[in-house]
């Protein structure tokens, strides 16, 4: 009966806001074209959560794609793996005046695995098509069923997620038994739900209507503050072979530890063995973990298998132990098996990781946060923190991939909300120091040294790794000067708690001081001109910097003997709320010194003041590319 | 011009028992092989490696191709761990995918002074279907560490005589010792090439008696026997053609079958008048051809009003171009057939151009259809044809004795003109009516990126005036699709003021956008920001006229080339400029005029300015004369950019009176 009643609900959607006629694109309201490359006319998201180990999704979407750039839009991407099955597809083109150019059914979808480079295998596959339509503006429209088998990892609504997407309508529904608790997350709404209880049904429906496209802009704080975004998830769901209640992260976490972790840490008693002797000598339990860390980097290799629950149950310490690889799960939990022995307390920690930092949503627990695992070590004094992944960095370093961000730690007394530790901007250091010999004939021969800390130690780490062919190729990307020679490089890393690399080089640059009739001109600033940001009239977003840093780049060059020692001392200094600019030039003792500073402060600032970070920007890179004149002694 | 040695082997008979070739056990004194004297910065080399690929008759109509294969590899650090990682493709031949089987993997670690070893386990090898036509073996192997030996070996089953898989003797590691058999029944003939610029150590070929059971007769086979030794690894270079064209390699095509007598049977490959014969005959490729009653109907209004046979062509080809959108694939055979694409207006690379030959032919219009490999695709094999090389077709229209190449399948793309994916030297034009040839595909017209300014200096350091960008061949196609994808007009000029810094667009204008034969015109008004702090009494103005898209970096920034380099066409870059400065100042300082060239004016780089009558007139131009650069040119190339950066750094100085 039920049933019979959502599918004459989805069908009297269908019809009415379907209508072919309506969807001619001149229908489209005009406040809604600019910017925009596609146009969501009429979308509903339906989900029936019929029990624990059922949720029917119902897509309906009437989508106008305007321009070629909107093309991806059109798009029907639908994933599929055991827990997940596609029921049904149907759609059609139309053109601008909604008239049908084709029809779509499943047959036209090409069927393919989603593994990618970097995973050996995962059994989730997708099946997709794209229109290739050679006329704009047309209207792609369908309708799919989707049934999952359960209930814990189930889509959200996000209807203006895509900047250059208006949203005419767009609708999001969702229903289960009177009895069944939910838990719902909403944010950045523009209407509240509708929700409705009767005796067989309670039901929530959100919607959206009538949002324009925006423009996109750099330096803009994370989507997820400022567009609409629903989840539900059922109180007590059923994933895979599992079924938990939970309510929050403490809940998650003590699921996660107790059905997915918990005894997966058993070495084979050889294993255990080795670890007991490799720490027989040291004293802390930092050291003890330190020499762990290091057997496990020796050890094991990245490898991405992602089989059984959903990705999200690690393979066993002994399987790391007999293979010596793993994912990032297997690895960490391998790492904690490793502490065990030793007698470390360790957690299992879900964190978001990328450049960008993205935090667990704290009031929503739910698996699709989180995309990697990291280890905390909690030490009385120090936390540690260690990334199980890479055989290369140093013991407790985690850099820009999952620095200051809010984690899960999975443990035994349940989930806790932990922070990863944040490298304040004046620890995200590069400081250079060149000192050149200018040359006769206006090459330059001399050393240049730098050292790498914070997010900014592995610009240069892994060049130590590299072949000395690719070496060279690597410096001349990263030291972009024409005619460079790289004479002698050597590289020292110093593992301090906040580790640092140097790097020491023998340079020659053919050159590179250009004669000009009487003077000889040089660009003192060689490694560090700064790029600029786009100029925007009208900023709507607060400037949000995701993460700070310092450069500091000072320069000697020994004048040439038939050049005057004189250059007209310059100097520059910029302040602005987000950042810091300094240029001095002076001659003393026969020798140009250039110093350039260069800073950049975390945070949001308010929209207003995209203005003065653009002029610093530029002004900084316009003075980065300052050129000096000296002019060439004449003959007496 | 040698790009690769080719070679077509005459088999060299020796009449004794072939000595087999298999991978010997493991010794743990091959811990100690190095290969520091081949390439000391390698992460991982092969130290040997087998294939051997036979006949077998299982059933008696059903015959199948065996290919062994058996590695050993040295692990040196963790950067060459991913060579323990194998992803082995299996294509579907008809409606059977390969198989693969009998895997076996070993990891030998030294512990201690004790060889450990490590075997692979069923369970972790998986096989992922990727597409319909493709599946891949996933596997890696266990337990390894910095000096590990790692050994795999399978066997791939193939049901079509026509997989017989290529063996590639160079890798992106070095490989100390690579050795191939290939053991054909003499009833078979295959067209044999080896590839690449790594000498063969051995090369030899036996009678081997009895074989091959076919049919319950024992049958002779030829063995042929290829070994390299010291194979560098390859490393691939900017500008250059695809890899496959230099990677040492033997490939096989089957070319016939024949009796024992020597007599043919059954031919596969051919002569190109056989290739000829079968590309006609292809449904999907000359049967399209005949369709010209499909245009028969479309055809009188397009080439109404066109008096001759070069505008009606013109007229068909935009019509084409603008009919059928390309989907993005390749292919000389046609995908949904010309009439089918027509109507549904999209199609692959060969339903768009066989579907313009067709039309062209329609209106009495010379036109045959071009088969072509594209850039990344590699050469086609020039001594014997091979119809798998090809994957792509293109138009030849004759007209008034002139040939246009024709590709319709981008829609910015002019009349005459082609994208850069389909200039890879030659393409096969096929004729029908007399023996197809090779024809060299080249742009007629030069890939050139030119701007003019012409306005005035303020004395608060602001330019004023009109920008033009001019593009032409390659270039202007490819801004064209810029343009194109960016929406509309104000977007595309929001995107080149985000990228132009200092600037201030106060109009756009674009000429030529449609008129896709032309040169492509976007006119700015600009407001461009030269002189920073400025003040309106300053004594001197410094600078470089040259104020957008000053050549920086060096593309040929390599200490040494191996490979030719390889544009795809001519190439432009200049500057026009002309700038009032404010009254009252006097040019005090001015770069020498310059003009550097290549030998043989395969480069040149000319600079003039002149100031008169208050005007700074400056023009600057880069020309690159040839599309094909030698591995030995290289190094004055390099040199060529780096004098022209050097003299791109001087600046004019004006002063005050």
């Amino acid at each position: 009966m039920n049933r019979l009643l959502y599918s004459t609900l989805i069908f009297f959607c269908l019809s009415t806001a379907f209508a072919q006629q309506e969807l001619a694109s001149e229908n489209i309201p005009k406040n809604l074209l600019p910017r925009a490359n596609a146009v969501v006319r009429n979308q509903v998201t339906q989900l029936d959560i019929k029990s624990e180990k059922e949720v029917v999704e119902t897509v309906s979407e009437a989508i106008t794609i305007l321009n070629k750039r909107g093309d991806s839009y059109a798009d029907i991407d639908l994933y599929y793996n055991k827990s997940a099955s596609i029921k049904s597809l149907k759609g059609e083109i139309l053109n601008e005046h909604g008239t049908v150019l084709q029809k779509l059914a499943l047959k036209n979808f090409s069927d393919r695995s989603i593994t990618d480079d970097g995973t050996m295998f995962a059994d989730y596959r997708v099946k997709t098509y794209s229109p290739n339509i050679i006329e704009y503006p047309y209207t792609i429209v369908y309708t799919y069923e989707i049934v999952h088998k359960q209930s814990l990892s189930i889509p959200y609504w996000r209807p203006n997620y895509y900047d250059d997407v208006a949203v005419e309508k767009s609708k999001f529904i969702f229903t289960s038994p009177p009895a069944m608790e939910l838990r719902v997350e909403s944010k950045n709404l523009s209407k509240e739900p509708k929700i409705e209880n009767s005796d067989k049904l309670k039901s929530y429906t959100f919607e959206a209507e009538n949002l324009p496209a925006r423009k996109t802009e750099p330096f803009s704080p994370n989507s997820d503050l400022t567009s609409i975004l629903v989840k539900v998830i059922p109180k007590t769901f059923f994933y895979y072979s599992k079924q938990s209640t939970v309510n929050d992260w403490n809940d998650f976490g003590k699921w996660v530890y107790d059905d997915l972790l918990k005894d997966k840490r058993q070495l084979p008693a050889k294993a255990v063995e080795e670890v007991k002797n490799l720490i027989k000598d040291a004293k802390t339990d930092q050291e003890k973990a330190q020499i762990l860390y290091r057997y496990m980097q020796n050890k094991t290799r990245y490898i991405s298998v992602q089989i059984g629950i959903g990705g999200l149950e690690p393979f066993s310490a002994q399987y790391v132990d007999q293979l010596s690889y793993g994912d990032c799960k297997a690895l960490v939990n391998y790492m904690q098996s490793l502490l065990d022995v030793a007698g470390i307390p360790s957690y299992y920690c879900i964190v978001e990781a990328g450049s960008r930092k993205i935090d667990l949503d704290v009031n929503f627990a739910n698996a699709m946060d989180g995309n990697h695992i990291i280890l905390c070590l909690p030490f009385e004094q120090d936390t540690t923190w260690l990334e199980c992944t890479n055989n290369k960095i140093p013991y407790g370093f985690l850099g820009d991939f999952t620095d200051d961000r809010l984690v899960l730690a999975c443990t035994e007394e349940g989930g806790k909300i932990l922070r990863t530790p944040k490298y304040p901007h004046e620890d995200n250091l590069q400081k250079r120091t060149s000192h050149f010999k200018i040359l006769e004939d206006g090459s330059l021969k001399g050393t240049v040294n730098t050292l790498f800390m914070g997010s900014q130690f592995d610009n240069h780490f892994y060049n130590q790794f590299l072949s000395p062919t690719e070496l060279n190729k690597r410096l001349k990307d990263q030291y972009d000067v024409d005619n460079i020679v790289f004479e002698k490089v050597k590289y020292s890393l110093n593992e301090n708690m906040i580790p640092t690399i140097e790097e020491n080089m023998d340079v020659f640059i053919k050159s590179y001081v250009v004669k000009s009739q009487n003077s000889k001109i040089i660009l003192p600033n060689l490694f560090s001109v700064g790029g600029t940001i786009p100029d925007l009239k009208e900023r709507i977003n607060p400037v949000y910097i995701n993460r700070g840093f310092v450069d500091i780049d000072t320069l000697i060059f020994d004048l040439p003997e038939d050049v005057l020692p004189i250059v007209k001392p310059e100097q520059k200094i910029i302040k602005a709320p987000m950042g810091y600019y300094e240029m001095n030039t002076l001659v003393k003792d026969n020798q140009l010194h250039y110093y350039r500073r260069f800073e950049l402060f975390q945070g949001t600032y308010p929209p207003e003041s995209y203005a003065t970070f653009n002029q610093l920007m530029k002004d900084a890179s316009s003075s980065d590319k300052g050129r000096y004149k000296l002019s060439v002694k004449t003959a007496e | 011009m040698k790009l690769f040695s080719t070679l077509v082997w005459l088999f060299a008979v020796f009449y004794c028992q072939a000595q087999q070739l298999s991978m010997k056990p493991f010794k743990p004194a091959q811990f100690e092989t190095t290969c520091t004297e081949l390439d000391s910065s390698a992460n991982a080399f092969v130290i040997e490696e087998y294939g051997n690929t036979e006949f077998d008759a299982a059933g008696a109509s059903e015959l199948k191709l065996i290919h062994y294969y058996s590695v050993r590899i040295k692990i040196i650090n963790q950067e060459g761990f991913d060579k323990a990682n194998f992803k082995i493709p299996l294509y579907r031949v008809g409606d059977k995918f390969e198989i693969i089987s009998s895997i076996k993997g070993k990891t030998y670690n030294l512990v201690d002074g004790k060889v450990v070893t490590t075997e692979l386990e069923k369970d972790n090898i998986f096989t992922e279907k990727y597409s319909d036509n493709l599946q891949f073996c996933k596997l890696t192997l266990p337990n390894i560490q910095e000096g590990s030996i790692i050994e795999l070996k399978y066997q791939i089953t193939s049901e079509s005589l026509f997989q017989f898989r290529s063996w590639m003797f160079q890798d992106d590691i070095p490989k100390l010792y690579s050795a191939f058999v290939s053991e054909i029944p003499k009833n078979f003939v295959y067209n044999i090439t080896v590839k690449g610029r790594v000498p063969m150590f051995k090369k030899e070929t036996v009678l081997k008696t009895g074989c091959f059971n076919y049919n319950n007769e024992m049958r002779d086979c030829f063995s042929t026997t290829y070994i390299m030794k010291d194979i560098p690894a390859f490393v691939q270079e900017d500008y250059m053609l695809s890899p496959i064209n230099y990677l040492a390699a033997v490939t096989f095509e089957l070319k016939h079958f024949q009796d024992e007598n020597g007599m043919v049977i059954k031919n596969f490959t051919k002569t190109w008048k056989d290739v000829d014969e079968l590309m006609m005959a292809d449904a999907s490729f000359g049967g399209q051809l005949k369709k010209t009653n499909s245009f028969k109907k479309i055809l009188p209004p397009i080439i109404e009003n066109k008096s001759n046979n070069y505008d009606k062509s013109k007229a068909i080809y935009s019509y084409i171009q603008n009919q059928i959108k390309w989907n993005n694939y390749y292919g000389c055979f046609s995908q949904k057939g010309i009439e089918e694409s027509l109507k549904i207006r999209t199609g692959n690379a060969a339903d768009i151009n066989l579907a313009l030959v067709t039309a062209l032919n329609a209106a009495d219009i010379e036109a045959y259809p071009v088969v072509l490999s594209t850039r990344e695709n590699g050469l086609p094999n020039m001594f014997h044809p091979v119809i798998s090389d090809f994957n792509y077709v293109i138009a030849l229209a004759i007209i008034d004795s002139t040939k246009y190449f024709l590709d319709a399948t981008e829609q910015y793309n002019p009349f005459g003109e082609l994208p850069l994916r389909t200039i890879n030297h030659n393409g096969r034009v096929i004729y029908s009516k007399k023996s197809s040839e090779w024809l060299p595909m080249v742009n007629p017209r030069i890939s050139s990126s030119t701007y003019q300014f012409d306005g005035e200096l303020l004395t608060n350091g602001e330019l004023k005036g009109i920008l033009t960008f001019n593009y032409a061949g390659i270039d202007a196609l490819n801004k064209r699709k810029e343009i194109s994808s960016a929406g509309n007009d104000d977007l595309f000029k929001e995107e080149l003021e985000n990228s132009m810094t200092s600037a201030k667009i106060d109009s756009i204008r674009i000429f030529n956008f449609s008129e896709i034969d032309n040169v492509l015109n976007i006119q700015l008004g600009l407001t461009y920001t030269l002189l920073d702090n400025q003040d309106e009494d300053s004594q001197t103005l410094s600078f470089n006229p040259i104020f957008l898209n000053k050549t920086t970096k060096n593309p040929f920034n390599l200490d040494e080339r191996t490979y030719p380099v390889d544009l795809g066409s001519l190439k432009e870059n200049s500057q026009m400029i002309k700038i009032r400065i404010p009254d009252g100042y006097t040019l005090k300082e001015k770069p020498a005029n310059s003009s550097l060239a290549l030998p043989e004016r395969a480069a040149r780089y000319v600079f003039k300015a002149e100031f008169k009558d208050q005007i700074l007139s400056v023009h600057q131009s880069v020309l690159l004369n040839k599309s094909l650069y030698l591995e030995d040119e290289y190094l004055d190339l390099k040199e060529f950019y780096s004098r022209l950066i050097q003299h791109q750094k001087l600046e004019f100085v004006f002063t005050k009176n």
